[in-house]
């Protein structure tokens, strides 16, 4: 399969993401999953290709941000489809790659008390 | 009937709807409620405004972070006495130490009108060189109506949120004020950004009981020249992280908070994102914050951090936690970044 298509975050969404819900302020987790992410993957799947997401350059990517949109996303598509049709592109840091994997592999929190 | 009369029937209909209402006891009740609320309201400010100022002395070393069970006793002395009708001289001429955190806890309960009620407040600064200057440029009186304390230009930055909202840019230019002060340049830096946004988001979640977003919270930046350092604080005046927080099982919220189950002993569940949220939406993929948080608070680059909610204090650095003598109502974060870059 080969890239045909990409989300480059910096600059189609924000250098500055912020938390989980609309409703937590802008550029939120669900903001971005809704309003570009969701219907560029469809249109991966249904294309059978992968999409690019650029994570680069931005000035961070809170926990809540990164939940609510590649981890609410795994959570309605299914890992195993997220990842065979998204690929994360983090040349600036491996920590934000394997975080943002980690997520889409483990969207749900562990054991809890 | 033409369309005038069909017009003036209708506005006939809608007004007698209006009349009648105004008639009806529920109406009349919520009138009189109403009136009684604002005579209320009104007696308290007169109250207030003939009550008398009861000076206020802070103790010598002015630090919550560094002296919290005196610092936390002086503000609750001071809600007390806002609480006994009186207003209050907040003296902090003579303090020996007075350390940012403060200064944002400080304006937070000023402003907090669930801490004054409807009381006035006043006040000196500090007579010390440097904690005068940094009261000064701290922006605090900027905050305040003041006369006679003037106001500094400053590198700092002192941040009301007002929407109580997650604030991706008072996160960006909080850290664009920290990073330009230390490195002369700002570039991102993830973990001071994802610290200040997760701070925010803990705000606006759980920091009232009863709505999202219900509580202010406060950012200070305090950029010091002497250490080529950037000291964060972020206050709220919630409820606290352990009040607001849900445990699994009745018995278990009901004990929460006592001996059985003292605050202490939820710390490194806190810490691992163990405790669950109140907030039921999601609840399964939540909680990933405040071992964020932990995690970045370890990095070479923070010289310190510290959380202080309810009755305790935790040292973020070493583990570390401590009771607090009293209750503290919200959560206080404060952390200092220092010239030790690294990604």
């Amino acid at each position: 399969m080969k890239i045909e298509n990409k989300i480059v975050i910096l600059t189609d969404f924000t250098d500055s993401p912020g938390a989980r819900y609309r409703e937590d302020g802008d550029f939120s987790g669900q903001e971005f999953l809704e309003d570009i992410l969701l219907d560029k993957f469809n249109d991966a799947v249904a294309g059978n290709y992968i999409l690019l997401v650029d994570v680069d350059s931005v000035w961070g990517y809170p926990s809540s941000f990164i939940s609510g949109s590649f981890g609410k996303l795994s959570i309605e598509k299914g890992a195993e489809l997220v990842l065979k049709h998204l690929e994360i592109k983090s040349d600036n840091s491996k920590t934000r790659y394997q975080e943002i994997i980690s997520e889409i592999k483990h969207p749900r929190s562990d054991v809890r008390v | 009937m033409s369309q005038k009369g069909k017009r003036r029937k209708k506005y006939q209909e809608i007004r007698k709807r209006y009349q009648d209402k105004r008639h009806s006891s529920k109406w009349k009740i919520r009138k009189k409620n109403k009136q009684i609320q604002k005579e209320l309201i009104k007696k308290a400010f007169e109250k207030y405004q003939n009550a008398p100022y009861r000076e206020h002395i802070a103790p010598k070393n002015f630090s919550f972070i560094n002296n919290t069970d005196e610092v936390l006793k002086y503000f609750d002395d001071a809600h007390t006495i806002f609480e006994s009708g009186d207003n209050v001289t907040f003296e902090i001429s003579e303090v020996d130490e007075m350390t940012p955190d403060t200064l944002a806890l400080l304006i937070a309960s000023i402003k907090n009108p669930k801490f004054r009620k409807r009381g006035n407040s006043r006040g000196n600064e500090p007579e010390k060189p440097k904690l005068q200057k940094m009261f000064r440029q701290s922006g605090f009186n900027e905050q305040v109506t003041s006369s006679g304390f003037p106001s500094v230009p400053s590198n700092h930055l002192l941040h009301k949120e007002v929407h109580n909202k997650v604030e991706p840019r008072v996160a960006k230019k909080a850290c664009i004020t920290g990073l330009k002060h230390i490195h002369g340049v700002a570039e991102p830096f993830p973990p001071l950004y994802e610290i200040l946004i997760e701070c925010m988001s803990n705000s606006h979640n759980h920091a009232s009981l009863n709505d999202q977003g219900e509580c202010r919270w406060w950012l200070y930046v305090f950029t010091d020249p002497d250490t080529k350092s950037a000291s964060y604080t972020f206050v709220d005046l919630g409820v606290g992280i352990f009040k607001s927080a849900y445990m699994a099982g009745k018995i278990n919220e009901y004990l929460k908070g006592t001996i059985a189950v003292p605050h202490l002993n939820l710390v490194d569940n806190l810490l691992a994102g163990k405790i669950q949220s109140r907030i039921e939406k999601d609840r399964p993929i939540r909680g990933k914050g405040i071992p964020q948080i932990t995690r970045h608070a370890k990095m070479d680059c923070f010289s310190e951090f510290y959380i202080i909610t309810n009755d305790v204090k935790i040292d973020l650095k070493t583990g570390k936690k401590y009771p607090v003598a009293g209750d503290f109502s919200g959560t206080l974060l404060h952390w200092t970044l220092i010239n030790n870059y690294e990604n």
